[in-house]
């Protein structure tokens, strides 16, 4: 029997199990390779895969993802090692993640603060493997369109004087590149470096507003260590004065934040947005939220397209 | 007068704005804040107790005091730069007993807090901190201060 014999057999089956009504996407990444979505009776999303040296696996849900019954889940490979998920949320909005095989399945987030009619099929389309173009009927019937390109980035050297106690700095990076990434912007992690700067570890921050920094900043901040003028430094450390989560504000021409121990896991992300020129907001789904980045109500947090537009305009984004 | 939640709510963002905040709240807050020093979370603990030594009225100094017997490092710091915003005899009261820390980094900040204290009490305790601390980075600290003190 031929694959392509066996995959229709198990679409029937699929369909028959799990309701007529929920579309089955299948991709191949290369050609002994498939991958297969659906979205389950139980309005979780699944994905199986077949490879030619070992079979078909178990169906799994993917990265806790749900969607309406009948959603059909969009997929799309950019190259053979990558994969991109797009699907309408229950709630409306319009969701994606990703697998990569350096890094696996990432968490679920909204595309740019988009949303469509519910079970709206989005359609992407990769001109190349650096650019998506998105397309889909929004909820006033209108067609919209938005597009991703990897080739905006920021680039972030990561000094610690302590590490996080709550969350850990490799999930607040992590945290940041989801929520940059699923606005087409990259975060490169350039350098990491341990700094030993006891007296700057409890951190003086003033009054935290941009254009206004104390000694302690200033000094903290000269220990950028060959960090370009275009690059972010992100300093950890144990607390600031008065306790902060973290602070933006840094002299001119050292673009650079201070994340302390207690940061939620979206700290670095939120301070990273107003280094590139974001300010806050008054939402809690959004990443930028001055209500506390650790009441974020609908992880991962939005960025909306002026936040982009700004972020990509910043100097510090090439 | 804002409730428990209100008030937890307002001091748990990733920045905010302590003396706006010590305004709209007053010293009705106290006991709130009080409370959530007693929470023993140091990330709203540490908030509410600098807030407290900001409002610095009715028994801000007790919530000060008790933050600065916490567990916590991070609570015991925001005591030590709280304990400058008290009046006089309780600022010397926490500052003193957060110099005798166990922390270095709280040592620290509690130097920095008497530096702008002006108690001879404090600066006879930094001279002998800058000759006897057993942390290096203390004892440079400390000399530095107490020379700046003794020129005031």
């Amino acid at each position: 029997m031929g694959c392509g014999e066996r995959l229709g057999q198990l679409v029937q089956r699929l369909r028959r199990r799990r309701g007529a009504r929920s579309p089955i996407t299948a991709v191949a990444r290369n050609p002994n390779h498939l991958d297969l979505f659906v979205t389950g009776t139980d309005g979780k999303i699944y994905s199986t895969w077949w490879d030619q040296s070992v079979g078909w696996v178990n169906w799994f849900n993917v990265s806790g993802g749900a969607a309406a019954l009948g959603s059909e889940i969009t997929a799309i490979a950019r190259n053979p090692n990558h994969l991109d998920l797009f699907v309408t949320g229950t709630d409306s909005r319009i969701y994606s993640t990703w697998w990569d095989q350096s890094s696996g399945w990432a968490n679920w987030f909204n595309v740019s603060g988009g949303a469509a009619a519910l079970t709206s099929p989005i359609t992407p389309i990769a001109r190349n493997p650096d650019h998506l173009d998105l397309f889909v009927t929004g909820t006033d019937g209108r067609i919209y369109s938005t597009w991703w390109d990897q080739s905006e980035a920021v680039r972030v050297h990561v000094k610690v004087l302590s590490e996080p106690t709550t969350i850990s700095r490799a999930q607040m990076t992590q945290s940041m590149r989801d929520v940059y990434a699923g606005v087409g912007i990259d975060v490169v992690i350039a350098s990491e470096e341990t700094l030993n700067l006891p007296l700057l570890n409890d951190l003086d921050v003033g009054t935290c507003v941009v254009g206004s920094t104390t000694a302690e900043q200033n000094d903290l901040f000269g220990h950028r260590n060959n960090a370009g003028a275009n690059d972010i430094c992100v300093y950890f450390l144990r607390s600031t004065v008065p306790p902060l989560n973290g602070c933006a504000a840094h002299p001119d021409g050292r673009p650079a934040a201070v994340i302390t121990s207690v940061a939620s896991p979206w700290t670095m992300g939120h301070e990273c947005g107003h280094v590139l020129g974001l300010v806050h907001v008054n939402d809690n789904d959004r990443l930028m939220t001055g209500n506390g980045t650790w009441n974020i109500t609908n992880p991962p947090p939005d960025l909306i397209q002026s936040e982009i537009n700004t972020m990509i305009a910043s100097p510090l984004t090439s | 007068m804002a409730t428990l939640d209100e008030v937890r709510k307002e001091i748990d963002k990733d920045e905010l704005d302590y003396p706006e905040l010590a305004l709209a709240l007053g010293p009705g807050a106290l006991p709130q804040l009080q409370a959530l020093v007693a929470e023993d979370e140091p990330r709203i603990a540490s908030k509410a107790a600098y807030l407290a030594g900001l409002i610095s009225e009715g028994n801000a100094h007790d919530i000060v005091a008790m933050a600065a017997r916490s567990r916590h490092d991070v609570v015991r710091v925001a005591a030590a730069a709280a304990a400058a915003k008290l009046p006089a005899q309780h600022a010397v009261s926490v500052t003193s007993q957060l110099l005798s820390d166990s922390e270095a980094g709280v040592r620290i900040r509690a130097m920095k807090s008497a530096a702008a204290i002006d108690e001879p009490a404090l600066a006879a305790r930094m001279k002998t901190m800058s000759e006897q601390d057993k942390d290096p980075h203390v004892r440079s600290y400390a000399t530095g201060a107490y020379q700046k003190m003794r020129q005031q």
